[in-house]
């Protein structure tokens, strides 16, 4: 006997997320986080901080993962890790301990990842409208450039 | 135990199809059917998965909803056992095995067929005498918003839990691309996936 419901859609296969919108996003994070100073302007007006906490490393594509810190009224700490955004070791700043009761310590920390999420998308989508404006080639790549070679020379390389 | 206290390690999924009407009593028998079960017989190598509970991994009874549902949210844990013998181990009593079995037929070598059947019964016993490596790895689904996070983001894996999960819900998860941060603007998500691919190129990169 299986109670499985029957499937009513086809299986989707998996449609690979294109490299560089993860690894175009790192690198901007980095630099846009020093940039705006961290600052960063939600639509309702709210303001968070951000900052890359440590090196971005390149290696493959899957590889790729940016480390960093958003704070608002709480912090978050978090790795981003690879094509599909994964958290990594993302410490929430939860007020509840695992003793505590169940379903209460599961509705916090799924609410403190909604908004990490949230965060993180926020994040992105200003990414996303400044790589595809029109001021991406003449400004904003050129400053990045800029910027990335200025890291170079602080970095002694 | 990301889900319920320590640090968070995550991929995020999107859960397409739709749910049953009597999803809490579907899904809690499809849990049911799909719970991890030891095996009656360990073969070397093999995995056995299943799910059991967030709150102990030996849980794998989810009549009580009140233990896997908490308002929208289903959690559970895929939990996948594995045996493995010491090799050096292994081959020494397999040695000693081949060697009683010659000296009790008075031949000088164990035809292969004989040593196959030596060492078939040899891998039952010990398997049936060693522990296995146990590993669970837990997940949220949130039955309002389809998403599903699942605790691990190592791609071996995601896919025995997609598949599972498929098998278990009748549900296909995709995997979460950056893109869809973007689904409430579907132009600028076209605009960025080809402008990304369209500046992929090696000048571009080294200049």
């Amino acid at each position: 006997m299986s109670a499985t419901p029957a499937p009513t859609e086809a299986w989707p296969d998996p449609t690979p997320a294109p490299p560089h919108a993860a690894t175009e996003f790192f690198g901007w994070l980095w630099y846009a986080s020093e940039r705006d100073g961290g600052t960063f302007a939600l639509e309702d007006g709210s303001v968070f901080t951000f900052w890359v906490d440590d090196r971005l490393s390149f290696r493959l594509p899957d590889e790729d993962k940016a480390r960093a810190v958003l704070t608002g009224e709480s912090e978050y700490h978090v790795t981003l890790r690879g094509v599909h955004l994964d958290l990594q070791g993302a410490k929430l700043p939860a007020e509840l301990k695992a003793k505590d009761a169940v379903d209460e310590v599961l509705y916090e920390r799924t609410f403190l990842l909604d908004e990490l999420w949230f965060l993180v998308g926020s994040l992105y989508k200003r990414f996303a409208a400044e790589r595809t404006s029109e001021a991406w080639r003449a400004e904003h790549l050129p400053a990045m450039r800029r910027w990335a070679a200025e890291q170079d020379e602080v970095g002694g390389g | 135990m990301g889900i319920l206290t320590g640090a968070v390690s995550v991929r995020r999924y999107r859960a397409v199809g739709s749910l049953p009407e009597d999803f809490r009593t579907a899904f809690g028998d499809a849990l049911a059917d799909h719970a991890f079960r030891e095996p009656r017989e360990w073969l070397p190598g093999v995995e056995a998965v299943g799910w059991c509970q967030v709150h102990n991994l030996l849980d794998t009874d989810f009549g009580d909803l009140n233990r896997w549902l908490y308002n929208q949210y289903l959690v559970a844990a895929m939990r996948v056992d594995k045996k493995s013998l010491p090799g050096k181990y292994f081959k020494a009593h397999l040695d000693k095995r081949v060697a009683a079995w010659c000296q009790e037929q008075g031949r000088p070598k164990c035809p292969g067929p004989v040593k196959a059947d030596i060492k078939d019964q040899l891998q039952r016993e010990m398997l049936e005498k060693t522990l296995p490596r146990v590993a669970t790895y837990e997940f949220c689904w949130d039955l309002d918003s389809g998403h599903v996070l699942f605790h691990n983001s190592s791609d071996k894996v995601n896919d025995a839990f997609r598949k599972l999960f498929r098998h278990t819900f009748g549900v296909a998860l995709l995997p979460w691309s950056p893109l869809d941060f973007l689904a409430d603007d579907p132009q600028t998500a076209a605009a960025l996936e080809i402008q990304g691919l369209s500046d992929l190129r090696p000048d571009e990169v080294l200049s």
